[in-house]
């Protein structure tokens, strides 16, 4: 826990932003259970709802807690605590994109790390989203999370009353699990030997069609565009990037040959673009390459809990315009087009330049609305926001 | 839709119309000589769901006939309503959607459309097949899920769902069996339970007959709490006559077998389910204990399990970081000698 000084400054300082925020309230708040965190207790008090604007209002600026949550669900009973008692009416459709469970933006600076998790809700918005569940982009919400990724929320009325099992199920499908290889390279005869009265017909697995509908079209696009975008490359440099995706040397020279090796015509590369995808030497081969598909067509999404938050029917998730206890940054709301010219950094800030004196416990580093921080130990001044921040984090403490 | 249609379809509005517009009350069906037959077909219909997880074909060529096939439909729902046993609802409600699903397989497009608007189904066609949205296809696939049925390995796009004919079939089928199932057991009165007082006592005693034979008393209690939860879940599904799915009983006869229980151990535990039927079972069970293949399948591993939705979440020894998997978890009992 903070220092009781730092612990009243930051107390101050959200709930002076409450008073002027323009908060944002979830569609039927007075349904919804909120949840709070606070900077002096630990523990969440939940099972609390609120019947009126004013209501949250006051309890935000009088209590300034340090994270601000409410249910994806509604209920009849908002704030009975048992939860089977609260009568669940329905729940948005929800996506939660954290920079821990994306893989590539693992071990990236703060900053490349929430552009990497802003692509990856793009592309779940965009590739699945809209072009495969058909959802509206009216129904469509994208929230900064105020930490580390995004929160996309659905509230299409046909997504409403899935159950846990339903919302699962589109979550494995976002994140390509399940697949049957079979049914994506269907087997098909393409040679047919007879000799004397024996027939033999040779099958074979081929590639599948770009225009195909669901993952097979996914799939078939995906390792067209991906050998296109290799052949220009020098052999050291296509291995290379094979082995970044966590493939063995001697598999990436393997699948690399099998790709590109041989006369010109003839190699496996071209052959794929003819409809065959029998090329490879080795079936290891085959599922390496397979895996290095699926991982650039797949949404990283997931955790180590036993519920993730999609298909949790009762998730209690941020509420836009809230603050984040742990950065001091808005939870921001917005819509798809307003999220391509998003930059965490810069536009999720809430607090002004006002110069606020820290001091600084340890060597650290950060950046915020396009400035560098660089921190010594001892006492400094800085924008209000950044010295929020840097207390937040718990880099320093309030003087 | 005329006669001759709706009858194979008991379900539909048209058939209960059809049933007002002559004036037929419940006590005539129940007690006028008139229909002894529909009465003895409405027997026949929970008997042939008992022994054979399906209704049979029946004849019903003359108007006749068809009129007692109408009039058995409501007698047998009667008729499992007063016996009032879990079991026995969960199959007869397959059973009826099992005959639903062979004889809709031979209709027209049209025909099939109607039913299945009516069922609740917003199905629309395209070119040769049909079409559904995703949220109605997971919500009539929820009893078939695992490998084909998910929605990752269907042609998903802009919402809607491409389907063939025998797939469509096949979800009209679920949806028969979730409304069936649903709207059981009727309200029943002393009347109706004395009207049927034999049809009620020879089902019952077929059902004590099955209950006994496939009891499963080499599960003794102290083996099942060796079980991981999954596990243990998935035969408590099995004993109350739930439906469980395909992926649901490859796990949990792939580990029967793998901790040491013979085949026929394991065709009693599954002969409580819902659409059990004997040669069926034992073909299944042989299959993936590898007497038919000589492949011997192992269970699936807690990931896999969670994949398909039977991870039940876990407890304390399911959270060990090194249990991965449900053998993993049968072993750990074992050692300790719980």
């Amino acid at each position: 826990m903070l220092d009781p000084e730092t612990i009243k400054y930051l107390k101050q300082k959200f709930s002076d932003y409450y008073k002027e925020a323009n908060l944002q309230h979830p569609a039927r708040f007075g349904r919804r259970e909120f949840g709070f965190m606070f900077f002096d207790r630990d523990g969440m008090i939940r099972h609390l709802s609120f019947n009126t604007r004013d209501e949250i209002k006051n309890f935000l600026i009088e209590n300034a807690p340090a994270h601000v949550y409410h249910s994806s669900a509604y209920y009849e009973k908002p704030d009975i605590p048992e939860m089977d008692d609260k009568i669940w009416l329905g729940a948005d459709l929800i996506f939660d994109l954290d920079a821990d469970h994306v893989e590539r933006a693992k071990n990236l600076a703060y900053a490349e790390m929430l552009a990497v998790v802003k692509e990856e809700t793009m592309k779940l918005i965009e590739n699945f989203l809209i072009s495969d569940f058909g959802f509206d982009e009216k129904y469509i919400k994208v929230n900064f999370s105020g930490g580390r990724g995004y929160h996309i929320h659905v509230t299409d009325p046909k997504a409403q009353s899935l159950n846990a099992y339903e919302r699962r199920e589109i979550l494995d499908y976002i994140t390509g699990t399940g697949i049957d290889y079979e049914k994506v390279f269907g087997k098909e005869a393409y040679d047919v030997l007879q000799t004397g009265l024996r027939r033999i017909t040779k099958r074979t697995m081929r590639m599948p069609k770009g225009d195909a509908k669901g993952w097979e079209g996914k799939i078939g696009r995906a390792i067209i565009d991906f050998i296109t975008s290799m052949e220009t490359m020098p052999r050291e440099k296509i291995i290379s990037r094979f082995q970044s995706y966590g493939i063995r040397k001697k598999t990436a020279e393997g699948i690399y040959g099998d790709l590109f090796e041989g006369a010109v015509g003839k190699r496996g590369a071209e052959k794929i673009k003819t409809g065959k995808i029998d090329i490879f030497s080795k079936e290891s081969n085959l599922n390496e390459f397979l895996k290095i598909i699926q991982n650039q067509i797949k949404i990283s999404i997931g955790g180590e809990t036993d519920e993730p938050v999609t298909s949790d029917t009762k998730r209690l998730i941020r509420l836009q315009t809230s603050l984040h206890g742990k950065t001091g940054l808005k939870v921001v709301g917005m819509k798809i087009d307003e999220l391509k010219k998003f930059e965490p950094l810069r536009d999720a800030v809430a607090f002004s330049n006002e110069p606020t004196k820290i001091k600084i416990l340890k060597l650290s580093s950060f950046s915020l609305k396009n400035e560098k921080f660089d921190l010594n130990e001892g006492e400094t001044e800085l924008p209000e926001f950044a010295a929020v921040f840097a207390l937040c984090r718990g880099l320093g403490v309030k003087i | 839709m005329d006669i001759g249609t709706a009858v194979k379809y008991p379900f539909l509005e048209e058939v209960v119309r059809y049933i007002k517009e002559r004036n037929l009350e419940l006590k005539d069906i129940l007690f006028d000589p008139l229909y002894e037959r529909a009465r003895a077909l409405g027997k026949t219909r929970v008997r042939e769901a008992l022994e054979y997880g399906e209704v049979k074909e029946h004849d019903f060529s003359t108007e006749a006939a068809q009129l007692m096939e109408i009039l058995s439909y409501p007698v047998a729902r009667m008729l499992v309503s007063c016996i009032n046993d879990n079991f026995l609802q969960r199959r007869y409600a397959l059973a009826e959607s099992v005959r639903v699903y062979e004889r809709m397989l031979y209709e027209s497009r049209e025909l099939i459309l109607q039913i299945a608007q009516e069922l609740g189904l917003e199905i629309s066609s395209k070119d040769e097949s049909f079409k559904i949205h995703f949220s109605a296809y997971l919500k009539f696939s929820s009893g078939l899920r695992g490998g084909d049925w998910k929605i990752v390995n269907r042609a998903l796009e802009k919402g809607y769902i491409i389907l063939n004919k025998k797939d469509l079939v096949r979800l009209i089928q679920e949806a028969v069996r979730i409304k069936i199932e649903s709207e059981l057991p009727l309200k029943v009165s002393a009347e109706i339970d004395k009207a049927l007082e034999s049809e009620i006592k020879e089902i019952k005693s077929l059902l004590e007959i099955r209950k006994k034979a496939f009891e499963p008393k080499s599960l003794g209690k102290v083996t099942i709490l060796k079980f991981p939860p999954c596990m243990r879940n998935l035969v408590a599904m099995i004993e109350s006559g739930e439906n469980v799915p395909h992926a649901g009983r490859f796990a949990l006869t792939s580990f029967l077998y793998a901790i040491g229980m013979s085949r026929d151990e394991i065709l009693r535990i599954f002969s409580g389910a819902p659409d059990f039927a004997e040669k069926k079972a034992i073909y299944q069970i042989e299959h993936i204990t590898g007497k038919i293949s000589s492949t011997t399948y192992t269970p699936p591993e807690c990931s896999t399990m969670k994949t398909y939705g039977l991870c039940v979440g876990g407890d304390a020894l399911c959270k060990k970081e090194w249990l991965t998997h449900p053998l993993k978890y049968y072993r750990a009992k074992e050692k300790k000698k719980i």
